[in-house]
């Protein structure tokens, strides 16, 4: 079973500069690593990046990896190589929740359907 | 952008039962809203009373949209029916939609007492914002928005 996570690109002003999904397979209590692909559509330069797990309604935030990085720009493309800790496991949830954190909401950029079960169903 | 299942509103049970809401009726609509709505508390009972309505704007149209093709048809089997409608479809059109979290499935009518919440449900785990020029589809499920069966 695979989790949903979110990976936003954020500048100081917490602007969404680009974003991400990501499914990934959980291996038990094993760290997973993992590359995200970040396609740049607002300028902007880079402060922090946040990881939210959607299905645990959590958030974590990271700035130490970009530290050195300079403005970006539209139609620039980032790699982030990321680690999914031990403390994520889904054992140990530790991070912040997803309601005390300010996010911006994601941009899609293709049509999509959202199909919605039923009643009942879940 | 997993959906979780559509939820009846506590009090639309009981309106189903004393005939407040019709499922037979054509006059439902579909609504969408913020992850700052309060559209997933299931003791509310009128549109009025729901907060934090997706901004009207660029395609999306306060209210939301009228469904349509609302029927009841046999289920998975014959004695299963289905209350299904039409997919609502939205074109972000001029700019984008924002700030999309949750839908509403409401009962119009004249006066606003009888503007009943019928059905909810949460369109995906994080609030997103649809690009301009792009379409929105809420995708009724092959078992329909609900289902009666005989048990």
């Amino acid at each position: 079973m695979s989790e949903k996570f979110v990976l936003r690109l954020l500048d100081a002003n917490r602007e969404l500069l680009a974003w991400a999904e990501e499914n990934l397979v959980l291996n038990g209590a094993r760290y997973h690593t993992d590359t995200t692909r970040f396609h740049v559509y607002t300028k902007g330069v880079p402060d922090k990046i946040s990881i939210e797990w959607c299905d645990q309604n959590l958030v974590r935030e990271t700035d130490t990896v970009i530290a050195t990085m300079k403005k970006v720009s539209p139609g620039d493309v980032l790699d982030f190589h990321w680690k999914l800790d031990v403390i994520w496991d889904t054992s140990h949830h530790v991070g912040t929740p997803r309601s005390q954190v300010i996010l911006p909401p994601v941009t899609v950029r293709q049509s999509i359907a959202i199909g919605v079960p039923s009643v009942g169903s879940q | 952008m997993a959906a979780q299942a559509w939820k009846l509103y506590n009090k639309a049970i009981k309106k189903i039962g004393n005939g407040s809401i019709s499922l037979a009726a054509t006059v439902f609509r579909l609504a969408l809203f913020t992850s700052a709505s309060n559209f997933a508390t299931l003791t509310l009972s009128t549109y009025a009373s729901l907060t934090s309505e997706v901004t009207e704007a660029n395609g999306y149209s306060s209210s939301g949209k009228a469904l349509t093709g609302e029927v009841w048809t046999v289920g998975a089997s014959a004695g299963q029916y289905k209350f299904d409608s039409d997919d609502p479809i939205w074109t972000a059109t001029g700019g984008n939609i924002a700030n999309i979290k949750g839908a509403v499935i409401w009962l119009s009518a004249a006066s606003a007492g009888g503007r009943h919440v019928v059905l909810t449900a949460s369109l995906t785990s994080s609030q997103f914002t649809l690009a301009s020029g792009n379409t929105l589809t809420i995708q009724m499920a092959s078992a329909g928005i609900l289902t009666a069966a005989r048990g």
